[in-house]
């Protein structure tokens, strides 16, 4: 896979400057501030943070699934069309047949006293004006995409196995053929067998259908394995982006080099990895300055002063860091 | 190896039966299992979910009784000596961690209260007062700096911070034996590490035994010198943990390792067949065998036996030796994994 090294010229979505805050009974929470990414047609954006970080409230804000009191501005554009002012008929027909949502936990994404069939069906009928009949029809060749056999399509979702459960909330999600998938944590509660057998399936369903994914998760190793770029999120904003084999190797943020080296991998040698010490900051209070200053370990004085804003370290490559102001541009 | 191991099992089996009315089923969660612990050692336990090393922790911790088998702590079988109950004795040498710090630790109670009752229960305050003997053990997992921290209820703390009390209360009874069961799959990635090497400075500075039941390659790979693969209740696979992990031999060893992300290197091909999970065990026979890519006659019908290929490293499979031979005459009768 070639990895596009600049912001795709034919974005299916665009966020820009996107800000949520929630109430909460100690004042507002600054949970995102902000982001701006965009996803390609095709591509896969990996969206990269630990809890907390905002990277859930990311992918509701692009959904729409925010809750009510929740606070959202910016700008979020798929295909041109603005998101965030969309109601009514506009964006139930945004909803699964432009976006569509891959939860974790399958088995409480998926009804567990209908059948996989009838769930399946209710997706289509929700959204097109097809009979029954006409829905039906069309579950097997979904199942089958998925690999899970069309004899099962009368199965309730007790009695498939894990994988078998996520790959049909992945049937679900591609039954009206989104151009973008969002994928929060899709394999999180999976061992990891499993895990490899679907996401090797999403990479292959992506060329055979062409759509565009959202992959959200906190496992850096995972996401940068199946991802072109990737974005780092931390205490609600991002802090790199870049092309991913690049931020996994040459990591420039302070934090993703620290999350880099808390993950253990199986091919190491390390005998002993040191820990990141503290915790992010409390999102009612966002700090002034750098909210990785106080874990820092290449933290100067004064970093806690001013925010850091996302800028060039190479093509297609930003980090929001300090210590990279004086560095020379790269363009 | 000098005297008994801290702990061994032998020929563990836990089988869980359901009845309803008209039918009566049963499971074999842990079937044959047999492995030891030194004083000072950590040992990992590896397998995917329903492979039954959760229940061989609950075994460990006496929270179930074995269907069949023996447990020896410093070479006394406790099972026979205290057939319905672990004694005092038992539970004050032995401790559990468990995966959830939150459901763990009692809502309504403070720090403070879930260390002082172990300090209470297990007598092992010794010349200090009980709130000496708490700040003590919060000395012990790094949390004394932090203000308050025995007043404060479990939902005011961070996850690390819930897993850490979650220690300093097993420490808290002085055991011999920590069973710590995924301590760190519902932790963030950047304070795992954190957890584990608060449990392996422990170990050495304390000689404390860990069994380490993980999910998580990486961790065991981490954290501990020997790592035994469990798969539907077997243990197919054991080894010093980086002989195992970088050169895996049992088909389903390859497959775990192999289906791990590696950080920008090429991923290793997996076999198709073999990552349909949720296969039925055939009822003889190696239960891997229907996901097997190198599955031989035999597989469906004998279970294979264990065959000796290095000191302390065995493996579980019909491609290693005609019914698995076992070249090491002191081992007969019992399998230990050392």
């Amino acid at each position: 896979m070639q990895p596009s090294h600049r912001q795709p010229d034919d974005a299916v979505l665009e966020v820009a400057g996107l800000n949520v805050t929630f109430g909460s009974a100690h004042g507002p929470v600054h949970a995102v501030s902000d982001v701006s990414f965009a996803i390609g047609r095709g591509e896969v954006l990996g969206l990269v943070g630990e809890s907390g970080s905002g990277k859930s409230t990311v992918a509701h804000a692009v959904l729409r699934l925010l809750p009510p009191s929740a606070r959202c501005t910016g700008a979020v554009s798929f295909r041109g069309q603005d998101v965030l002012a969309l109601s009514g008929a506009g964006l139930r027909k945004y909803r699964w047949e432009g976006v569509s949502l891959v939860m974790q936990g399958a088995m409480n994404a998926l009804n567990p006293v209908s059948t996989i069939e009838s769930q399946i069906v209710d997706v289509i009928r929700a959204h097109r004006h097809v009979s029954r009949r006409e829905a039906r029809a069309s579950v097997p060749e979904l199942l089958e995409l998925v690999s899970i056999d069309p004899a099962r399509r009368g199965s309730y979702p007790h009695e498939l196995s894990g994988g078998m459960r996520q790959r049909c909330v992945i049937a679900i999600a591609l039954a009206l053929r989104p151009d973008l998938v969002v994928m929060d944590e899709p394999t999180t509660a999976l061992d990891v067998v499993v895990q490899r057998s679907i996401m090797d399936e999403i990479d292959r369903l992506r060329e055979q259908l062409g759509f565009s994914v959202l992959l959200i998760s906190h496992d850096l190793d995972l996401v940068a394995e199946r991802a072109s770029r990737l974005a780092i999120m931390y205490a609600g904003r991002l802090v790199e982006t870049g092309p991913a084999a690049e931020v996994v190797t040459s990591p420039r943020h302070p934090y993703t080099e620290a999350l880099l080296a808390s993950t253990l991998p199986v091919d190491g040698s390390e005998d002993r990895v040191t820990e990141l010490p503290g915790r992010p900051p409390d999102l009612t209070t966002p700090p002034a300055g750098c909210a990785f200053f106080p874990r820092c370990t290449k933290a100067q004085p004064g970093h806690d002063k001013e925010l850091p804003l996302l800028r060039a370290v190479g093509p297609g490559h930003e980090v929001a860091c300090h210590l990279y102001e004086q560095t020379e541009v790269v363009t | 190896m000098t005297g008994a191991p801290l702990l061994e099992t032998r020929g563990l089996s836990k089988t869980f039966v359901s009845r309803t009315l008209r039918s009566r089923s049963s499971v074999r969660a842990v079937d044959d299992v047999s492995f030891a612990v030194l004083a000072g050692q950590a040992v990992g336990l590896v397998g995917e979910s329903g492979s039954g090393k959760s229940t061989v922790a609950r075994l460990i911790a006496r929270l179930e009784r074995p269907t069949a088998g023996q447990i020896l702590l410093d070479g006394r079988d406790v099972i026979a000596a205290e057939r319905h109950r672990a004694s005092r004795a038992y539970r004050h040498q032995v401790q559990m961690i468990f995966q959830d710090p939150f459901s763990s630790l009692n809502p309504t109670h403070t720090v403070g209260y879930h260390l002082r009752r172990s300090v209470r229960i297990h007598g092992t305050a010794g010349d200090l007062t009980r709130d000496e003997a708490v700040q003590a053990v919060l000395r012990d997992v790094r949390l004394d700096s932090v203000p308050g921290i025995a007043d404060r209820y479990p939902h005011e703390l961070s996850g690390g911070q819930r897993q850490r009390v979650a220690i300093a209360r097993a420490l808290a009874a002085r055991p011999a034996l920590i069973v710590a069961d995924e301590p760190t799959s519902m932790l963030d990635v950047s304070v795992r590490v954190g957890i584990l090497n608060l449990l392996g400075s422990l170990r050495e500075d304390r000689d404390i035994g860990l069994l380490l039941i993980t999910h998580d390659l990486g961790s065991a790979r981490y954290s501990t010198s020997h790592t035994l693969v469990m798969y539907a209740g077997r243990i197919l696979e054991s080894g010093p943990s980086s002989d195992l992990i970088a050169a895996p031999q049992h088909p389903y060893t390859k497959l775990l390792v192999g289906s791990v992300p590696r950080r920008g290197g090429v991923r290793a091909p997996v076999d198709e067949q073999a990552s349909g999970a949720g296969q039925p065990a055939p009822a003889a026979g190696c239960p891997f065998a229907p996901r097997c890519p190198a599955r031989l006659s035999q597989c469906d019908t004998v279970m294979p036996g264990q065959t000796w290929l290095a000191e302390s490293r065995w493996v579980r499979c019909h491609l290693f030796g005609p019914g698995g031979s076992r070249p090491d005459p002191l081992q007969t009768g019992r399998e230990v994994a050392h």
